[in-house]
C-alpha cells in the first residue's frame, strides 16, 4: 500500500490540556494570536463547559487542525502553489510562496484550522523559538504542516511528541503494522465532516 | 440516553443466519430501533432517501466492482452516521481493508452477539459529538483570524472557481521547502550537559532539568534547548519508565517566562509608600547592607524571633525551595520561618488522617503509580484530571484495566467528565454522605470483620468516665507500650489486645469497677442517625444512589479512595479525613494494592529528609503563615517586625487579604521579597530581590515517582538575579553566620543524598551524568502501610482518636461548616457558596503572565449557573461584583451549567492586576480549626457571598 501518514487522535485519553497547541506554537514560533492546532470543548458556551443542564451534563473535547485530507481541495484551488501535497500525504503550506489570496480558507470544510496571519505579527520574545525554519510572514495563511521540518529528521510532530496522555499517535497507514493500523483496526473512530468527500487524514477514537 | 425518535438502521448483509442474529442482538432494544436490510446496491440507494443512523455491513455482501470506492462513496453519502463492518473472519488484512472502505469499526461475525451493542452505544454516543464538529466549526471563522484580519471578500469564491480551471497540476511539494542543515547537537537530546564546560551562547545545546514547581504532579523531566544563550524549546526528557515522560503546556511556558519582559533584573528599594509602584533600581551591596543592617537593628530592639523568613511552595527543590536555604538562614539567626509542619493552607485532611493512621501517614496515600490495580476509585472532592494532570494517565490506566471511576464533586469538573459515574453532591455537605457510608456499612455487615478486629481500634475499651482507652493498671500513658484492654470473649475478661485470640467487637463491660464499651459501640451509637435518607437530604443525593454507591465500595475489591484539597478548603476537612479512613479500615482496603486512601497519590514526601534547614540541629521557631497576620497584629506571643517572602505569593495566597494588607502589613518594619517578578506581594515591599530561576542555578528534586533529577545550570542568570542560596548566604555574612553557608551548594546536596537512605548509594557526580536515577525503595514501596503497622499511639487505625479528647471530638462527629451552611443567619445577605478551584493554565500564582497560556485562559472569571445569574439580571461576560462583610473583588462572570445553582466558583491565583477591582481572596477568611493535628488551616470555600451586576460605567 502507498505510504499514508495519518493522525489518530484519542478522544478517550484527551483531556483539553491543551499542552499539543502550546507544544505546537512554541515548535512552529507562532506570533501572537496564531494557533494551528486548538483543542476545542464540544459542549456549550465555550471552553471546558459542558452541554446538557445541571446535572445532567455532558463534555468532549476536540483537537482540531488541519486535517491533512488526500482530497485536498484548498490544493486544487491554490494559485501559487504554496499549498501542497507530498507524496506521503502531507499538505504543506509554504508561506513563502503564499499570496494571501484564502481561497483555501474559503474551499476548506474544516473553518477554523488555518490562520491568515494579520498586517503585524507580534511575538513575545525576541527571539524565535522552536526548530521550525519558517518565517511567518503578514498577510499570509498559515497552518500545521504536520511538522514536516521535524518528519525530516525522524521526529514525530510536536504534539503527538508532547501529550501528556499519549492521545495522539502518528504514523503510516499504508504500514499493516504500523501502530495507526492497529489503532484503527482496533478501536472505533471516525473522521470529521465525512460527507465533505475530502477523506481527511485525521482519525478520532471514540 | 433513551432517543427521540426510533434509530434507522441499515443491514447490507446476505447470510440470513447473520441477518437473523444481528436481529435478535437489536430486538433488545424494541421500538427504540428500526431497521431495515438491503441485499442490493440499489436496495441501498433506496434506504439513503430515508435519514439513517447506523449501517451494519458484510462487505461481501453486495456484487459490485471495486468494494472498497463503492463504501468510500458509501461512507461520504452517511455523514456522521456510522459505518460498522462485519467480516467473515477476523484478520488484520479484512480489518485495513475495512478501514480503507471507511469503516468506523470492524466486528467478526462471531463476535456481534457480544460485541455489537457496546460498540453501537459508543459510536452512535458519538454523533452528538460529530455533529457538535459542525455546529463549532459554522462559528469557527471569527476565531480562525487574528483580530483586525480583514472579513471575507464574497466574490472570493466565484473567483477561485474560475481559477481552478487554469490551475496546472500542483501536487508537487516546492522545491525550496527545505532545511537547513540541523546542528549535530541537537540530536544530543536526553545527554546531559557537563557543567564544567563554558556556558557559550553561540553553540546550540540540548540540556536535561527538571520543573520544580509545586503543580500537584511534580517533576516532569525537561530538555531545554539552549540557542544563542536562550533556552528556545523546552521538551519531554525520557525516564527508565517512559510512563514517566511527559510535561505541560505551563512546562513549556517557562519559555516564555525565562525570557519574560518583565522578569526582576536588578534588586529594587522602594520609593514612596508602600504599595505605590515606584521603586529605584540599586546594586546588590546596597541592598544587602541595608536589609541586613535593619535586620540586626530589628533583632536588637525585638529579638531575633521578631525576624520571620516565609519561603512557600513556590519552588521545591532542594536548597532552592521550601525549606531550603532560608530556614537554614532563620534557624542560624535563631529567627522565626515557616512552620514545616503547620502550613496553614493543604492541611485539614492530612490532618485528620495522621491521627488516624499515625505519624507521618498525613500526605502520603498509595502511588499514582498503584492506581492500575485498583477495581474502583471513588475520587471524592478533587478534580485531579485537571489538578494532577500529569498523574491522570495513571487514572486512564487503571480505567482501561477494567476500574470504575466515580467521581462525587458539586460540580461537573473535568475527571467528572471522565468518569463512569457523577455524584453532584450539595456544597460542604461530604460529612454528611460519609457518614451514612459508614453506617451503612457497618449495619449490613460489609465489613471486613478480621481487619476492623485486628487493626483498628474498634475492640478497644473506652471508659465511660473519661473517655479514654482502657489500659493496664499501672501503666502510664506516657509510658513504655501502654497496653490498651479489649474484651476477649473466649476468656469472659478484659485482656490486653495483643494477647486476646477472640477480642469482642461490641459489648459494654465494667472491668475493675470502670464502666466501659468498646470504641465500635461508641462509633456505632454515633452513627445511628445518619441514615441513606438522612444524608440524601442534606447531600441533595438520592437514597438509593448511596446505597448503591456504598455497597459498590464495600464489596468491589481493591477500592481507593483519593482525595485532594477540595474538602480540605473547609472547616470539617480533618473529620472528612478521619472518615475516609475509617472506610477504607472497615473495608480493608488498607495495606493493599490498589486500595488506599488519601489526599493526593504520592507515596514518597515530595521533599527529601534533610538537614539543610536545621544548622548544627538548631531549628527556626516555626510559624503558621495562616496566623501570621494575626501574631504580628496582636504581637502575641512575641512581636513580629520583619517578613522576608520567598518561593511564594503571600498576600496572594493566604486568606483574608484585607486585614493583612491594611493592619498587618503597616506593622512591619521590613518587607523583603525575592521572586522572579513584581509580585502583588512584591508590589509592597520595601525591597525586592531578583532571584534566579531553576534553569540558572544548580540543585535537585525528588520525584517524580521514585525518581530523583538533577537540575543543572542551563544558562546564566538574567540580569543581575542570584540564587536564593547566594542571597542567603550574602544575608548570612552580613548577620554574622556567614559559617553557615560556607560550603558550596555541591557539598549540602551530597549531605541531603546521604542523609535518606533511598539515595544513601546515590554519588552526587552520577547523578549529574545522567541527570536522571532512580531510588532504592523497597519491594512494593507504592504501597502505603504494606506491613500493616500504625504509627498511632494503639499501633490499630484509630477512628477513635484520644488526643481530640479536650475538643471533645474523639469519635469523628459531625462537624458544620464555619459559614457555608444552610440556615446560617449570613445566608440571606451572602446566600451563595464561594469555591475556589486551580486552574490548570497556572500554578497557583505562577504563570498568570504567560502569553501562550493567556491567549487560552484570558481572564478571571466567575462561574455560576444560569439560574443565579438570571435572578440579578446579569448575562454573560457581565462585570460582576462578588462581595461579603471582608472585601470584594469585581471580575466577569461565565454562566455555566457545570456549577450548582447557590454557587459561585472563582479560580485561585489571579493578582489584583487581573480583576476589575477588589481581590478574590479579600472575601476569604483565617478562621481554622484548632484541633487539627497540623494547626489551623484556611478554609478557603467554607465562605458565603453575594454577586451583583456593577453599573454600567465599567469598560
Amino acid at each position: 500500500m502507498t505510504k499514508r501518514l495519518v493522525m489518530v487522535i484519542d478522544l478517550q485519553a484527551c483531556t483539553g490540556c491543551n499542552t499539543c497547541s502550546v507544544a505546537c506554537k512554541q515548535e512552529n514560533n507562532l506570533p501572537d494570536g496564531v494557533w494551528w492546532t486548538q483543542v476545542v470543548t464540544l459542549g456549550d458556551n465555550g471552553n471546558d463547559s459542558p452541554a446538557g443542564e445541571y446535572p445532567n451534563l455532558f463534555m468532549d473535547y476536540l483537537p482540531l487542525g488541519c486535517q491533512h485530507c488526500v482530497n485536498a481541495p484548498c490544493v486544487e484551488v491554490c494559485p501559487s502553489g504554496a499549498t501542497a501535497q507530498t507524496e506521503d500525504g502531507l499538505v504543506i503550506q509554504d508561506p513563502t510562496q503564499c499570496g494571501g489570496c484564502r481561497y483555501c480558507m474559503l474551499v476548506c470544510p474544516y473553518t477554523g484550522v488555518r490562520v491568515f496571519a494579520g498586517e503585524t505579527l507580534r511575538y513575545s520574545l525576541p527571539f524565535p523559538t522552536g526548530d521550525n525554519p519558517m518565517i511567518h510572514r503578514p498577510f499570509t495563511v498559515e497552518k500545521c504542516n504536520f511538522c514536516a521540518h521535524r518528519l525530516k529528521r525522524g521526529l514525530l510532530p510536536a504534539c503527538v511528541d508532547s501529550c501528556p496522555m499519549v492521545a495522539r499517535t502518528f504514523g503510516d497507514l499504508g504500514d499493516p503494522n504500523s501502530e495507526v493500523s492497529k489503532l484503527l483496526r482496533e478501536r472505533p473512530h471516525f473522521q470529521l465532516l465525512v460527507e465533505k468527500g475530502a477523506d481527511p487524514s485525521t482519525f478520532y477514537l471514540t | 440516553m433513551q432517543p427521540q425518535s426510533p434509530l434507522q438502521i441499515l443491514f447490507i448483509v446476505r447470510q440470513p443466519s447473520l441477518s437473523d442474529s444481528l436481529a435478535q442482538v437489536l430486538s433488545g432494544f424494541g421500538s427504540a430501533l428500526r431497521w431495515t436490510s438491503a441485499a442490493t446496491p440499489a436496495d441501498v440507494a433506496q434506504a439513503l432517501e430515508s435519514k439513517l443512523d447506523l449501517i451494519l455491513a458484510d462487505p461481501f455482501a453486495l456484487e459490485q466492482g471495486d468494494t472498497i470506492a463503492y463504501y468510500k462513496a458509501l461512507r461520504c453519502r452517511l455523514g456522521a452516521a456510522p459505518l460498522i463492518a462485519l467480516l467473515p473472519a477476523d484478520t488484520p488484512e479484512y480489518r485495513d481493508a475495512a478501514v480503507q472502505m471507511g469503516a468506523n469499526y470492524t466486528l467478526a461475525w462471531s463476535e456481534t452477539a457480544t460485541e455489537l451493542l457496546p460498540v453501537m452505544e459508543r459510536l452512535l454516543g458519538r454523533k452528538r459529538l460529530i455533529t457538535g464538529v459542525s455546529k463549532y466549526i459554522e462559528n469557527a471563522a471569527s476565531l480562525s483570524a487574528p483580530a483586525g484580519a480583514p472579513a471575507f471578500d464574497p466574490s472570493l469564491t466565484e473567483r477561485s472557481r474560475i481559477k481552478i480551471e487554469r490551475l496546472a497540476q500542483k501536487r508537487s511539494i516546492p522545491e525550496n521547502y527545505s532545511l537547513p542543515p540541523i546542528s549535530q547537537s541537537t540530536f544530543l537530546r536526553g545527554l546531559t550537559f557537563s557543567v564544567a564546560a563554558p556556558i557559550s551562547p553561540d553553540t546550540e545545546r540540548v540540556v536535561r532539568t527538571a520543573c520544580n514547581l509545586n503543580c500537584g504532579s511534580h517533576f516532569c523531566g525537561l530538555n531545554a534547548t539552549v540557542r544563542g544563550g536562550e533556552i528556545v524549546k523546552i521538551e519531554a526528557a525520557d525516564f527508565p519508565d517512559p510512563r514517566y515522560r511527559r510535561l505541560c503546556m505551563k512546562g513549556i511556558s517557562h519559555v516564555q517566562m525565562q525570557a519574560h519582559p518583565e522578569r526582576l533584573l536588578t534588586p529594587l528599594k522602594r520609593n514612596g509608600q508602600r504599595g505605590q509602584g515606584e521603586w529605584e533600581s540599586i546594586s546588590w551591596e546596597q541592598a544587602l547592607d541595608e536589609i541586613a543592617k535593619k535586620m540586626r537593628r530589628l533583632r536588637d530592639d525585638f529579638g531575633a524571633e521578631s525576624l520571620v523568613f516565609l519561603p512557600y511552595s513556590g519552588q521545591l527543590s532542594v536548597l532552592n525551595g521550601f525549606n531550603g536555604v532560608y530556614l537554614r538562614l532563620a534557624a542560624a539567626l535563631g529567627a522565626s520561618g515557616t512552620s514545616l509542619r503547620e502550613y496553614g493552607i493543604d492541611s485539614a485532611v492530612p490532618s485528620g488522617i495522621e491521627d488516624t493512621l499515625g505519624a507521618g501517614s498525613g500526605y502520603l496515600a498509595n502511588d499514582f503509580s498503584d492506581l492500575p490495580n485498583s477495581r474502583l476509585i471513588l475520587i471524592w472532592g478533587g478534580n485531579p484530571a485537571q489538578s494532577r494532570m500529569n498523574w491522570w494517565s495513571f487514572f486512564m490506566d487503571a480505567k482501561r484495566a477494567g476500574a470504575r471511576l466515580v467521581t462525587i464533586d458539586p460540580r461537573f469538573s473535568l475527571t467528572a467528565s471522565k468518569s463512569d459515574e457523577w455524584l453532584p453532591i450539595r456544597a460542604g455537605t461530604d460529612l454528611h454522605l460519609a457518614l451514612a457510608m459508614l453506617r451503612l456499612i457497618i449495619e449490613n455487615d460489609w465489613m471486613d470483620r478480621e481487619f476492623v478486629l485486628r487493626h483498628t481500634v474498634a475492640p478497644l475499651l473506652v471508659r465511660e468516665d473519661n473517655g479514654e482507652f482502657l489500659r493496664l493498671e499501672n501503666a502510664s500513658r506516657n509510658g513504655d507500650q501502654p497496653q490498651s484492654l479489649v474484651w476477649d470473649a473466649e476468656a469472659g475478661r478484659a485482656l490486653p489486645a495483643a494477647q486476646s485470640s477472640s477480642p469482642a467487637l461490641s459489648g459494654r463491660h465494667v472491668v475493675a469497677g470502670i464502666p466501659c464499651r468498646t470504641a465500635f459501640d461508641f462509633l456505632r451509637e454515633m452513627l445511628a442517625p445518619y441514615t441513606p435518607e438522612f444524608a440524601a437530604e442534606k447531600t441533595g443525593l438520592d437514597a438509593v444512589q448511596i446505597l448503591q454507591l456504598t455497597r459498590e465500595y464495600a464489596t468491589v475489591k481493591p477500592a481507593r479512595i483519593m482525595t485532594l484539597y477540595g474538602i480540605d478548603r473547609w472547616n470539617h476537612g480533618a473529620t472528612f479525613g478521619r472518615l475516609i479512613v475509617t472506610l477504607a479500615a472497615f473495608t480493608g482496603n488498607l495495606g493493599v494494592h490498589g486500595g488506599g486512601v488519601g489526599v493526593d497519590g504520592s507515596r514518597e514526601a515530595t521533599l527529601p529528609a534533610s538537614d539543610f534547614p536545621t544548622p548544627n540541629g538548631k531549628s527556626h521557631r516555626p510559624i503558621n503563615p495562616l496566623l501570621l497576620p494575626e501574631q504580628i497584629i496582636s504581637e502575641q506571643p512575641h512581636p513580629i517586625k520583619s517578613v522576608f517572602v520567598a518561593f511564594g505569593n503571600w498576600i496572594n495566597q493566604l486568606p483574608d487579604q484585607n486585614r493583612l494588607l491594611h493592619e498587618a502589613l503597616p506593622k512591619l518594619e521590613l518587607l523583603v521579597v525575592a521572586d522572579h517578578f513584581m509580585t502583588e506581594t512584591a508590589r509592597f515591599a520595601d525591597y525586592v530581590l531578583p532571584a534566579a530561576t531553576f534553569f540558572e542555578r544548580e540543585d535537585m528534586v525528588k520525584g517524580p515517582g521514585p525518581y530523583i533529577q538533577y537540575q543543572p545550570a542551563i544558562v546564566a542568570p538574567r540580569g543581575e538575579c542570584r540564587s536564593d542560596f547566594e542571597i542567603a548566604a550574602e544575608l548570612a555574612k552580613r548577620l554574622g553566620c556567614g559559617d553557615a553557608f560556607e560550603k558550596p551548594p555541591r557539598e549540602y546536596l551530597v549531605e541531603v543524598l546521604a542523609r535518606n537512605e533511598d539515595t544513601r548509594a546515590i554519588a552526587l557526580d552520577e547523578l549529574i551524568a545522567q541527570g536522571v536515577m532512580k531510588r532504592r525503595l523497597p519491594l512494593d514501596w507504592e504501597v502505603m502501610h504494606r506491613d500493616l503497622h500504625f504509627h498511632t499511639p494503639s499501633g490499630r487505625v484509630e477512628f477513635y482518636v484520644e488526643r481530640l479528647l479536650p475538643f471533645g471530638r474523639a469519635l469523628p462527629k459531625y462537624e458544620p461548616p464555619l459559614e457555608a451552611f444552610l440556615g446560617n443567619e449570613l445566608s440571606p445577605r451572602y446566600p451563595l457558596v464561594c469555591l475556589t478551584e486551580h486552574s490548570r493554565y497556572r500554578v497557583h500564582s505562577t504563570f498568570s503572565n504567560a502569553p501562550w497560556l493567556r491567549e487560552i485562559e484570558t481572564e478571571p472569571r466567575a462561574a455560576v449557573h444560569p439560574l443565579e445569574a438570571e435572578r440579578r439580571g446579569i448575562v454573560e461576560r457581565d462585570w460582576v461584583r462578588i462581595y461579603n462583610g471582608r472585601g470584594h473583588v469585581t471580575l466577569r462572570v461565565h454562566l455555566s451549567q457545570a456549577v450548582p445553582p447557590g454557587t459561585v466558583y472563582l479560580s485561585q491565583g489571579w493578582q489584583s492586576v487581573d480583576f476589575q477591582n477588589g481581590h478574590a481572596q479579600s472575601l476569604t477568611h483565617a478562621r481554622g480549626n484548632a484541633a487539627n493535628a497540623f494547626g489551623e488551616n484556611s478554609s478557603f470555600s467554607d465562605v458565603l457571598v453575594e454577586m451583583e451586576k456593577t453599573g454600567e460605567s465599567l469598560p
